[in-house]
């Protein structure tokens, strides 16, 4: 009989908890955070990502003060690093909304514990990624006047026909409708913060934040409604941000690019990417704010879970490409393929396909999906594969045109790695000072679903605890 | 009340059918094999969407472990049952097809093949032998996968083996993989080699939407003739619900692969692409390619964009019924402009050539799905997690 249990056991879903949590523990993990001071860790960490951040924002000032010719950026390789990058932190984007609106349309409960911090970090990924395209204008100063569309005297508008205007709206819209989601989210738990309050600051503070939130039935009633709209509008977004970076490069007619799968294809990257970014970061603020028994290892597994399929379908488009590239019997098509595999920057696409198609593949086993290392390991290795894809997708495409003539080869210069750094600083940045000053699990939702609190529908609660 | 009876199809089924067998015959030998081959293609790759939409289901459930489903596994599986007439159809599809139908099945396009180097690819793909091998590849996997999940499932009504449920859900995960291969080739050898020159790499994604949408239509309206049979007397509205979700979901979906496919060789504009949506723009084809969107995308859409629609079974079944129409009207979009190239007309055809058609393999389908309601118990009454499954609220 004990085989039968432990399979019946292996069938279940498991607890979104560890262990018994009162919800007044949830409270104290989650909320004392923003109480306390932070550990000497959190300063250090801040010293270097601060600083990482100021660096970043030097090299940006040289650039505009010296021209975007410091740039690696060069013919025919016009679009370098600055593309690669804001494709990069675009993707990173990805995972928030994919699970605070998608899972949440699936009704995922396990999201519960992690959806704030991942809709955070959505937030700060697409700041990072607004930098570039702006910069590389050139002259960001004027950059409002060519993205948006406005009534002039000069009776100038923006291309319409440009997909990178697509992204303008694209990008925009994803970042308000996260911003919206992610703050109507935090609404009730501003409230706990000001109700735990000591001081008149910080109650004021937190009480302006908390829109007079008082948990009142009427206030929930509201709030589900307004949260269930929210995550419908922020669905389709998901999907349409990453497609339409997609077209940046489809509707061109450059071999490597101008190919159907790609907004799927970019979609479900940017969610590979995204996961990893999460799992990346989780696996230390879980530890160091002390949230184990929130965010668990069955979370993390089941992200993992997540990279795995992900990475599985970006593999699957890679091998579409190639195998369409032969069939079509389209050269210039093929050739660019090759080249990406056997060219001079072979070493680009194996290590992509090293990180993106083989190292997911250690999911396959459950225990090294629980196994901390192995999953810190593998979201770095997906998190530089998906990089070095967006790097291959540019430079490949590129560096060898139609005319052999025109053909060289793209390097990027201490400037662009500056750059590219000081948006990790940002993002990191961002990333230490929302731990600190907000709480980083969505404690009403994580009470919701503790155990008890969920309806038994007259079966008995065998299917509790 | 379990109405066994019901099995055995009444009789003007079995007229009907037969007269469209009738007029299938009649349409060989009148119009010749081109355009049975074209019709039979269609049906065909519609039964294939069927058999591939409830397979994914299936899967899916065994995969993530969802237990919304659990009540109405066994009427997806009772539809993957579907796979043994479906073989000797895509025996028949490939073997029509090559005679009669697809370009690349004449021996001057071969013979262009083996020496055009732009062709070259399509001398290896599309020999006989190679694409015959797909074919049997791609039902050895789904038939592995009707063993798997199907027959396993059947077999543990009585057994109530807990370990059935494990090993399909260790099965799910390779097979997933599987599935997105083999969907793939099915729909690059039927749908998209009917214009052999013509490629999108989108095309796999295209043909899993459909198969999806069409799967999860039939599903329910088998679910919902077994709810009004009182057949399946425990699963409520939440369950239904899903069903309705998903729905409205691939609709979207569906429109979202074909947008995407369009809008990249509309804005790219080469010759070698644009081709085959001018096929589809030109003439009579045009309001048809205009009704197809509306029709696919609009009134599923804003059919089931409300919540009380979602459990409204009367509308429930009208969509999957429309979204099943639709279904044929999608692939005869995809395929006839082909046929009109190849027989030298505008390739919009409708007349009782294709009504017989219809007849026959509508028929047909509900005929074997009506005999396949008595495989096994009406729900997976051995899966250890049938009560969870009941349990399920939204």
């Amino acid at each position: 009989m004990s085989t039968t249990e432990a399979q019946l056991a292996a069938l279940e879903t498991p607890a979104i908890t560890d262990g018994p949590v009162t919800i007044g523990a949830v409270d104290d993990a989650v909320l004392a955070a923003t109480e306390r001071k932070p550990p000497f860790i959190w300063y250090l960490s801040i010293l270097v990502t601060a600083s990482l951040l100021t660096f970043g924002m030097g090299c940006i000032g040289y650039s505009m003060y010296v021209g975007t010719g410091v740039w690696g950026n060069m013919d025919p390789v016009f679009w370098g690093w600055p593309i690669v990058n804001f494709v990069f932190w675009v993707g990173i984007g990805h995972a928030g909304t994919l699970i605070s609106a998608i899972l949440f349309l699936f009704r995922q409960k396990w999201r519960n514990a992690i959806a704030r911090f991942a809709e955070a970090m959505t937030i700060f990924a697409v700041m990072c990624a607004a930098i570039f395209p702006v910069i590389h204008t050139g002259r960001p100063w004027l950059a409002a006047f060519w993205l948006f569309p406005y009534p002039n005297t000069r009776g100038m508008w923006v291309n319409f026909n440009s997909p990178l205007v697509w992204d303008v709206f694209a990008v925009s819209t994803y970042f308000t409708v996260s911003l919206l989601f992610w703050y109507v989210g935090l609404v009730p738990d501003f409230a706990s913060v000001r109700d735990r309050a000591k001081g008149v600051i910080r109650r004021t503070i937190y009480g302006i934040l908390a829109l007079g939130w008082r948990g009142s039935a009427r206030h929930w009633n509201h709030y589900e409604k307004a949260y269930m709209i929210l995550a419908g509008l922020a669905t389709p977004l998901v999907l349409s941000v990453h497609s339409i970076v997609s077209f940046d490069f489809a509707v061109s007619l450059l071999p490597g690019w101008h190919t159907t799968i790609f907004p799927p294809y970019f979609v479900a990257g940017a969610i590979f990417s995204g996961f990893a970014m999460v799992v990346t970061v989780l696996v230390f603020v879980r530890k160091i704010m002390g949230l184990e028994h929130l965010i668990t290892l069955n979370h993390m597994e089941t992200m993992n879970k997540v990279i795995l399929a992900t990475g599985c379908m970006v593999g699957f488009a890679y091998a579409t490409e190639f195998f369409m590239a032969w069939y079509a019997g389209h050269p210039y098509e093929f050739y660019i393929f090759l080249n990406r595999a056997t060219g001079p920057y072979a070493w680009a696409y194996w290590t992509m396909v090293l990180c993106n198609v083989i190292s997911p593949q250690l999911f396959w086993f459950k225990t090294l999906r629980r196994s901390i290392p192995v999953m810190f390991v593998v979201s770095i290795f997906v998190n530089i594969g998906m990089w070095f894809e967006r790097f291959v997708i540019v430079a490949t495409s590129l560096h060898r045109d139609f005319l052999p003539s025109a053909w060289d080869y793209y390097r990027p210069t201490l400037i662009d790695v500056g750059i590219f750094a000081g948006s990790f600083g940002l993002f990191f940045t961002m990333v230490l000072l929302f731990s600190r000053g907000l709480p980083v699990i969505a404690t009403a939702e994580v009470k919701a679903v503790l155990p008890g609190t969920q309806p038994h529908h007259g079966h008995g609660g065998d299917h509790h605890e | 009340m379990t109405d066994r009876n019901a099995a055995a199809a009444p009789p003007l089924l079995l007229g009907l059918t037969g007269l469209g067998l009738l007029g299938m015959i009649a349409t060989f030998f009148v119009d010749g094999g081109m355009r049975f081959a074209a019709n039979w293609i269609m049906w065909y790759m519609a039964g294939v969407a069927v058999l591939l939409g409830a397979l994914f289901l299936i899967t899916i459930e065994h995969l993530v472990g969802a237990r919304w489903s659990i009540p109405l596994r066994r009427v997806a599986e009772r539809v993957t049952s579907l796979i043994g007439p479906l073989f000797l159809a895509g025996v028949v599809a490939a073997a029509i097809g090559m005679g009669f139908f697809y370009e690349w099945g004449t021996p001057e396009f071969m013979e262009m093949a083996a020496t055009d180097h732009h062709l070259h690819a399509k001398y290896i793909w599309f020999h006989p032998a190679f694409f015959y091998g797909r074919l049997v590849f791609c039902f050895l996997i789904w038939g592995l996968a009707y063993r798997k999940f199907t027959k396993a499932s059947v077999g543990q009504d009585e057994s109530k083996d807990v370990a059935v449920s494990l090993k399909a859900r260790r099965f799910s995960a390779p097979f997933i993989i599987l599935f997105a291969i083999t969907t793939s080739i099915a729909a690059f050898d039927f749908l998209m080699s009917v214009e052999p020159r013509w490629y999108s790499t989108i095309f796999g994604v295209y043909f899993f939407a459909v198969a999806v949408l069409t799967g999860l239509s039939v599903i329910t309206l088998v679910t919902i003739r077994l709810i009004r049979m009182g057949r399946l007397p425990q699963v409520r509205d939440d369950h239904v619900y899903s069903l309705g979700g998903l729905l409205f979901a691939f609709t979207v979906f569906w429109t979202y692969i074909s947008f995407s496919q369009f809008m990249l060789y509309w804005y790219g504009n080469l010759p070698f692409e644009i081709f085959w949506y001018i096929d589809r723009l030109e003439g009579g084809w045009k309001p048809l390619t205009y009704a197809l969107s509306i029709a696919r995308f609009a009134v599923p859409f804003f059919a089931l964009l409300s919540r009380e629609a979602k459990t409204d079974l009367g509308r429930l079944s009208w969509v999957a019924k429309w979204i099943i129409a639709t279904t044929i009207l999608d692939l005869y979009w995809v395929i006839f402009p082909s046929f009109g190239r190849m027989s030298g007309g505008s390739g919009l055809v409708f007349n009782w050539q294709e009504v017989s058609f219809a007849l026959f393999f509508i028929g047909a389908a509900m005929i074997w799905l009506r005999r396949s309601q008595s495989m096994g118990a009406d729900m997976p009454v051995g899966d250890p997690r049938l009560k969870r499954g009941l349990e399920f609220h939204l």
